[in-house]
């Protein structure tokens, strides 16, 4: 099966600096990967990359099959329309000085083909899709709690109809009670419109109850990969490990150096 | 006489379109030596709280509109500039979340420890006060403290940065420390390391842990005694055992359900609905009550009461009824 | 809440009522200072006169310089408020006028400064790279030489009068534009929801007049404000020194240097339109400084 997107041998350098080294990951159409990296892991360069908003010092960007890397902007189309981002904060992934509505609409704008109440029909549906009520539809970003705007960048990311929802973090920032929400909603939208998911989070945790694969990465380079049950049950490579180990599961007991003893 | 008496505090922020009760009648009652940790989502006002005991929250638009704050019988919201600065770093000593903010970039890390040592220990000699230096670096598991003193924030990584404010903290001797999310900010192994660092410094030193965190689970591997608080109020305080294995309160329950667990791959945690109120027009009765299961005409007419005398006491109407 | 149900009214109500309630906020925010206040009162003085000036002046005909021998140099009185000049023109009705040729001046040197300064900082710090190296090097040529030293020389070469000296100042006044918009720029950039434009394939067209230019509003308005009172005081010391307006023009840096001859004995004539001056700069200095705390939320919440 041809993957949806694909990065093969990718390195990116920022001076001396190796963000990516040798980096091959792949998309398969469907699928929900979780990419797991703490800070300094190299994560949001390969977000960006697989956006084609950083360029790539050796390695390939395929979309379909297709060599997209050196590719400019304006043959970019596809993958503008096919491929959207949620990002991790959501305070700053909404312009302060726009409503709701606005901001949803802009990608149905930038498409084109809709006239004034068309989009607003389809942001409205887009909302509620998301679990919002039509009063959002004129807020402005200061007004909405945190899972709120949340929404708001899926329904976003949702409007021109992508195959491949790219996550980045997208509950990190948000109250536990809400982060559920939020994934049972990704799930969900996940099934209704057969979309593929790349989810990156440091929480292994969350990652389990979305993803069926998982890639580790650790300073540009993925040191694991495989299925959920595989590598966060039976992990094969040290910082997988160490990554498993400082995981703090609810529960009371004592914090002793080394290993938790309950 | 305890340690941390708080006695039906409440504060109110004001700021436009009206009054916002960000504290509403808050008791607890801390002894010395405990580790007590105070978990709340965003809004709940636990950070607000942790700097009200040390009057850290800005004076307009803060407003203490009654209630107590004792330190060792002594009433904190009455001290004068002198004693609050005693108060401050050298009997209670505070972490907070973000390290980048809180440590000066222009300054070495050993200018700004020998700063806080000046402060609260006027009495030692340059020397001395270096050697204090490298000893409370050392204490904090950093590596090469002596030359660690010559370097500048930028240099070290988050979680060093996080141990070297603990060290600070713990520079005027403090017996209690407050520690507001102090790993929130930090990569996952990092937290863990540095948690294991508070529990083994409080075991070590004796001290007093007052650990603020949205996250149950550091919660559960430091404190003793957890404190759970929403919308301003404490609504539950139990030993940490107690309050996994069967807690009381409806929120707690429902904090509980919603973490994913590493451990339970199949089982999907569900969400709280509602979202937390507004705190200008807070809901009448148990601030809880419009996103509760269990919510009956009591629950929206009468504030329930924290109450319970097995250690373990809970604010709820409903607390007898079974889950 | 079907949309036939709504009427055209209730509609846009509905749509902008986060604007308006924005907008009270501002208001809000802006009237806990007092200096701003203060500010404000002083602005809108100043505009009220540059609007109603020439209807409320007790002798119009002085406005351009008629002659009355008999009453020159009076000192200020109940027939001559801010006393006469040596023409015998009530200085009270050309300081009012001179609200106005102080307005447009301010307004010219301003917006042209900003028309020029403002597109230039947004492609630069938008852009970055060659672009930015370019404008950068031009405007740090502007930025080497002092000010009023450029104007006057601008002003020598093309000759005295208002006109050349507004342009001249103009000239000087970009650069500082383009040094703040650039900065804001470079920083909205990287913003999240700038980027998610470029992954919605948004043009940078739409990305500079959608996303970057709004967001700009805040610091440029502010700077806006306090240029307003630095440029009248710039063209009124170009005045001074004689190369701005010429008298008889009822401009207040050349009544100031007119005064001068007459100093001390005939005070009246400097002082209020120097005080005058002072109470301009100073209340659209104020008024700045509050629009700035008013739109950059330090303060608490």
């Amino acid at each position: 099966m041809t993957p949806l997107l694909e990065i093969r041998g990718v390195t990116v350098r920022f001076g001396a600096a190796e963000a990516l080294r040798d980096v091959s990951l792949a998309l398969q159409p469907g699928a929900a990967l979780g990419l797991v990296g703490e800070s300094g892991s190299g994560k949001s360069t390969l977000l960006r990359v697989l956006l084609r908003l950083q360029g790539v010092a050796e390695g390939h960007v395929l979309m379909d099959g297709q060599d997209i890397t050196g590719q400019r902007e304006a043959r970019l189309k596809a993958l503008r329309r096919d491929v959207q981002v949620v990002f991790q904060n959501p305070h700053s992934a909404l312009n302060p000085r726009r409503t709701v509505h606005d901001s949803v609409a802009e990608p149905l704008q930038i498409q084109g083909g809709l006239d004034g109440r068309a989009i607003r029909t389809r942001v409205s549906r887009l909302l509620d899709e998301v679990g919002l009520g039509e009063h959002f539809l004129w807020r402005y970003p200061h007004e909405l709690s945190g899972g709120q705007k949340q929404r708001v960048c899926i329904a976003r990311a949702l409007a021109p109809g992508p195959r491949v929802l790219l996550l980045d973090e997208p509950t990190s920032a948000l109250d536990v009670s809400v982060q559920s929400q939020i994934i049972e909603l990704l799930r969900r939208l996940r099934e209704h419109h057969a979309l593929t998911y790349l989810f990156i989070s440091h929480n292994l945790a969350v990652v389990q109850l979305l993803c069926e694969e998982v890639a580790v990465l650790r300073q540009g380079e993925i040191v694991e990969q495989g299925s959920v049950e595989q590598v966060l049950h039976a992990p094969q490579h040290d910082y997988t490990r160490a990554l498993l180990s400082s995981v703090l599961p609810p529960g009371a007991y004592r914090l002793q150096q080394g290993q938790a003893a309950s | 006489m305890s340690m941390i008496e708080i006695e039906n505090f409440r504060l109110a922020f004001d700021g436009f379109e009206g009054r916002a009760h960000v504290l509403d009648g808050i008791d607890i009652r801390i002894e010395a030596g405990e580790s007590v940790g105070i978990v709340g989502e965003s809004g709940c006002g636990k950070s607000v709280l942790a700097r009200s005991l040390l009057r850290l929250n800005p004076s307009p638009p803060a407003r203490v509109v009654s209630g107590a704050i004792r330190f060792e019988g002594q009433d904190v919201l009455a001290m004068d500039r002198a004693a609050l600065r005693r108060l401050r770093g050298g009997t209670i000593g505070m972490v907070f979340q973000d390290p980048v903010t809180y440590l000066n970039p222009v300054f070495t890390i050993g200018r700004q420890m020998e700063e806080v040592l000046r402060a609260h220990e006027p009495q030692l000699s340059r020397a001395a006060r270096r050697d204090r230096c490298v000893e409370l670096l050392e204490a904090v598991r950093l590596p090469q403290a002596g030359a660690l003193l010559g370097r500048y924030p930028h240099e070290l990584s988050g979680g060093m940065r996080q141990r070297v404010l603990i060290a600070e903290a713990l520079a005027g001797k403090p017996r209690v420390l407050i520690a507001d999310e102090p790993t929130t900010a930090l990569d996952v192994t990092i937290q863990r390391q540095v948690l294991e660092l508070i529990a083994d410094l409080v075991e070590r030193l004796g001290l007093t842990l007052v650990l603020i965190s949205h996250d149950l689970g550091v919660i559960g591997a430091v404190c003793r005694r957890i404190l759970v608080m929403y919308a301003g109020h404490v609504v539950e305080d139990a030993p940490a055992e107690e309050l996994f294995r069967a807690p009381r309160h409806p929120y707690t329950r429902g904090l509980l359900a919603a973490m994913p667990d590493l451990r339970r791959p199949g089982h999907m945690p569900s969400g709280i609905p509602g979202s937390i109120p507004d705190l200008r027009t807070p809901p009448t009765g148990c601030r809880f009550h419009p996103r509760c299961m269990m919510a009956e005409a009591v629950c929206r007419a009468t504030k329930p009461v924290l109450l319970g005398g097995d250690g373990h006491a809970v604010a709820c109407h409903m607390a007898h009824v079974p889950a | 809440m079907s949309e036939i149900a709504l009427t055209r009214v209730g509609r846009l109500r509905q749509e902008h009522a986060g604007g308006l309630r924005q907008a009270r906020f501002f208001a809000w925010t802006f009237a806990r200072s007092p200096s701003a206040l203060l500010g404000l009162a002083l602005v809108t003085v100043f505009l009220v006169l540059t609007l109603i000036g020439p209807w409320i002046v007790p002798y119009p005909e002085h406005a351009r310089g008629a002659v009355d021998l008999a009453n020159r140099l009076q000192p200020p009185s109940a027939r001559y408020w801010f006393g006469t000049d040596e023409m015998g023109n009530d200085i009270l009705t050309r300081v009012i006028i001179g609200t106005r040729t102080s307005f447009w001046i301010g307004l010219t040197i301003t917006g042209l400064a900003a028309v020029v300064g403002v597109p230039l900082g947004v492609a630069s710090g938008y852009f970055g790279g060659r672009i930015r190296s370019v404008i950068m090097r031009v405007t740090d040529v502007f930025l080497a030489v002092p000010g009023l030293v450029l104007a006057l020389a601008i002003v020598a070469a093309l000759g005295p009068g208002i006109l050349h000296g507004v342009l001249a100042l103009a000239i000087v006044w970009w650069p500082g534009y383009v040094r703040l918009i650039e900065a804001k720029a470079l920083t909205l950039r990287s913003e999240a929801y700038v980027e998610a434009a470029r992954t919605m394939g948004a043009s940078h067209t739409r990305i500079l007049f959608r996303h970057i230019l709004p967001n700009c509003m805040g610091p440029l308005v502010v700077k806006a404000s306090m240029d307003m009172g630095m440029a009248i005081l710039a063209a009124a010391s170009l005045g001074f020194i004689g190369l701005g307006a010429k008298p008889p023009a009822p401009e207040w840096g050349a009544m100031i240097a007119t005064g001068r001859t007459y100093m001390p004995d005939w005070w009246w004539y400097s002082a209020f339109p120097g005080f005058c001056i002072f109470l301009t700069v100073l209340g659209f200095n104020l008024f700045g400084d509050g629009l700035r705390d008013t739109l950059d939320p330090r303060s608490s919440r």
